[in-house]
């Protein structure tokens, strides 16, 4: 007797997300699905575009036409959204135009950080789907908390992190020599990485204040790599808008300042191609983010730099608290949301970096930590997990909170006033509705490393 | 350092101090705004410590006045009108114009003004080719007459090598706008441009959209390209954002390079591009203005008498009309 196969009809977007994480993330999370084991899965993917969306409904070769007419004969079980754009709700909505509620399945949503960007279109989308059936996957357990805080019930949501492409991002040791070399780094020269964006909220300016305190633990001998490309996106949750340009003169202020001896330290990548960004990774010593962003749902790049066994510090916030762990080397930098801001703890960061320096990791710990980084992370060691998610039993959806319903007004003003005030309730503080919020994204686990 | 008690709070209020430094005018509606529409994704402000600005920018010019350096954005119509209309006494600052339009300052500004162009890192030639070319550029007649884009695109082709260019990646964002900046919309073919662009490179280009130019994150290896006749913005936010990410433009001929201009300081905008102030030694007689000739029309919109010496910068109640009567006035003489 054969048993029934778990049908899973997957849409993915084949234009490429404005967003550079996204452009990893989704081809890694559909190469899991691929993973999933062929007894127990039926897998079957459809292509969609914005423009499908645009289209004549009337028409016989209207592509949601044809979305539509598969869902029907091929009767999967879970419809799994894997992509942030176009939005689910846009794609459902004009779904809604073919099939009737009874032939919806069980609908399946990855939520990236953008979640709250979109409180509108998932608002929408909890109004017209009453009653259905859907399972939301989020990638984080600070961002489970956020859901389920935006959520009047969390039987629907749950947790598989973004997966990490291990062909992609492991340790070479031969990278780490002949990069350090090619840079003219002694053995003993200690490398500080920070990847990502170089955006507001991502605090690269702390880096480097920081920096200049940290070269007195090994004078000369402390390095600063940043790879990223600088953007000015600010903090328009709160109204903040940067115009463009505005973040290289920031941080060209703050090099500015320092003594050069300093300055030649600091080393500015640019944008990298993955073999590149590796390589760079491979041939640091520790990596940092003090990123405090409102939509930090993971960390891409802490992921990609603990796949290549580095040390890793980052700041109890959001997504990052989920990559701490005893088998590999990681801490947090503790995170308070006081009436004036937020407050990180410059000490443990100092504590940290000073005991990596002492511990001296060589390439015999740093495979170890990679390997079993990977064993969790990457596609082939998570896809398990997955497995069990799509396998559970479905909930009834019963809407969103008013919280988020709130968050969205809130964040609509801060829009409209973009660029002339700051909004009130939305400016980090622990006295109003941001902290209502945020306080999901700190874990409170302090340090797990002892 | 106290190690218990050092924390260090972060607080993103004084960027939003940092970017309102040019405050717009209270009844400023950008929504409304014909000018800065028209002009479109072209006009757009920009952060710098040289104060870059549009004088039609809706900005409030007493807040303006008040600042120790400003950099004009504006082409060569608003420059003029700058010069002609505006009383130097009242303006404290230095104020820096793009260096292709040095011959357009009268002597009672000479001590005031000084000029700029905007350099990348990166340059491109036939030497040294890019993988990738990108071409942005308005298609009208009033922003850039067909024959004048047709000679842009034949710059290129020769500076790149007209051989060079079946193995280099071409994209064009060339919007068209109707042209009816100042009224009396009349029809014209646009196809004209487009058949420029397939004559003078070739037929395989590729055409985004906007939001996918401004969203890609990496211009490495890419030639930027404008075509812009400077008549209404000279410097304009495409530029800047594609320099930004990585971008290079086309070498400088160094046989026309003027000797009327003095490097004095040199700011970075980005890792890859960066702007350039210069003196102008008004002595030398510089062989290549006559080369002007397109732009007789500036000059004696300079030397036309005008009796509207009410300063107002405001493009709807007075810039348009303006235009309007002693541009024409000018070509028809």
């Amino acid at each position: 007797m054969s048993i029934q196969k778990i049908k899973i009809l997957i849409i993915r977007t084949t234009e490429e997300s404005s967003w550079g994480s996204c452009r990893v993330i989704s081809p890694n999370l559909q190469k899991t699905y691929q993973h999933l084991s062929k007894e127990i899965f039926e897998i079957r993917f459809f292509d969609i575009t914005e423009k499908f969306l645009l289209e004549d409904l009337k028409t016989n070769s209207n592509h949601m036409r044809n979305l539509a007419n598969m869902i029907i004969q091929f009767e999967p079980d879970e419809l799994v959204f894997v992509d942030h754009l176009p939005h689910p709700f846009k794609i459902l909505s004009v779904l809604q135009m073919f099939l009737t509620k009874s032939q919806f399945p069980t609908l399946v949503f990855h939520i990236y950080g953008d979640f709250s960007y979109f409180a509108s279109d998932w608002i929408k989308f909890a109004l017209n789907f009453p009653e259905q059936k859907v399972k939301f996957i989020v990638a984080s357990e600070s961002q489970l908390k956020l859901l389920n805080y935006f959520s009047k019930n969390s039987n629907c949501n749950s947790r598989f992190l973004f997966p990490v492409n291990s062909n992609d991002y492991f340790f070479n040791s031969d990278e780490r020599t002949e990069l350090r070399k090619k840079m003219n780094l002694a053995e003993d020269d200690f490398v500080i990485l920070y990847s990502g964006r170089i955006s507001l909220q991502k605090n690269v300016d702390l880096i480097i204040d920081e920096f200049s305190n940290l070269n007195d633990l090994s004078p000369g001998k402390v390095h600063l790599w940043i790879v990223g490309s600088f953007d000015d996106l600010g903090a328009n949750f709160m109204g903040v808008n940067n115009l463009p340009g505005y973040m290289f003169h920031k941080i060209q202020e703050i090099l500015d300042l320092l003594p050069p001896h300093l300055r030649e330290k600091i080393t500015f990548w640019g944008n990298q191609k993955k073999e590149m960004l590796r390589k760079i990774n491979n041939a640091s010593d520790l990596f940092i983010s003090l990123s405090l962003y409102h939509d930090e749902d993971f960390g891409m790049s802490p992921a990609e730099a603990l796949a290549t066994g580095l040390p890793t510090l980052l700041t109890d916030w959001g997504g990052y608290s989920s990559f701490m762990s005893k088998e590999w080397c990681s801490d947090l930098v503790p995170v308070n949301i006081t009436p004036f801001g937020l407050e990180i703890s410059a000490f443990k960061m100092v504590e940290f970096i000073e005991n990596t320096l002492k511990a001296k990791v060589d390439f015999s710990k740093r495979k170890l930590w990679s390997d079993k980084f990977l064993k969790e992370f990457s596609i082939e060691g998570s896809s398990w997990k997955l497995a069990e998610i799509l396998k559970n039993e479905t909930s009834t959806f019963d809407g969103f909170s008013f919280g988020l319903k709130f968050y969205q007004k809130e964040f609509g003003h801060s829009l409209w006033k973009l660029g002339k005030e700051i909004s009130e309730e939305l400016t980090p503080s622990s006295e109003n509705y941001y902290y209502q919020v945020y306080q999901n994204y700190i874990s409170l686990n302090g340090r797990v490393n002892e | 350092m106290n190690k218990n008690k050092e924390t260090r709070v972060v607080s993103w209020g004084y960027d939003l101090i940092r970017n309102i430094f040019l405050n717009h005018r209270e009844d400023y509606d950008f929504q409304e705004d014909l000018y800065r529409n028209y002009l479109s994704p072209f006009m757009k402000d920009i952060f710098g410590t040289h104060t870059p600005v549009y004088i039609f920018g809706g900005q409030e010019i007493k807040l303006i006045v008040e600042k120790n350096m400003l950099t004009f954005r504006d082409g060569l119509l608003p420059l003029t009108i700058f010069f002609k209309e505006a009383n130097v006494d009242q303006f404290a600052p230095i104020i820096a114009i793009h260096k292709d339009y040095h011959f357009i300052v009268p002597d009672e500004w000479k001590k005031k003004v000084i000029y700029y162009d905007i350099n990348s890192k990166r340059k491109y030639s036939k030497n040294s080719l890019p993988k990738k070319i990108l071409i942005t550029g308005m298609m009208n007649s009033a922003l850039s007459e067909p024959r004048e884009f047709e000679k842009s695109l034949e710059n290129l082709a020769q500076k790149v090598g007209v051989n060079n260019l079946e193995k280099i990646e071409i994209s064009c964002f060339c919007p068209s706008k109707r042209n009816d900046l100042w009224g009396g919309w009349e029809e014209e073919n646009v196809l004209r441009y487009s058949q420029a662009i397939f004559q003078k490179l070739k037929l395989d280009i590729k055409v985004p959209e906007w939001k996918h130019i401004i969203q890609e994150s990496d211009y490495t290896d890419t030639l930027y390209y404008e075509i812009n006749n400077g008549f209404f913005i000279k410097d304009s936010f495409p530029l800047h954002h594609i320099l930004a990410k990585g971008a290079g433009l086309l070498a400088d001929d160094e046989s026309l390079t003027s000797s009327q201009f003095k490097i004095k300081n040199e700011i970075a905008l980005s890792l890859y591009h960066s702007i350039r102030f210069y003196d102008c030694d008004y002595s030398t007689n510089d062989p290549f203005e006559t080369q002007v000739e397109d732009l007789e029309y500036f000059k004696q919109i300079s030397a036309i008498e005008s009796k509207n010496k009410k300063l107002n910068f405001r493009w709807e109640e007075w810039y348009a009309s303006y235009i309007k009567k002693y541009y024409s006035a000018a070509i028809e003489k």
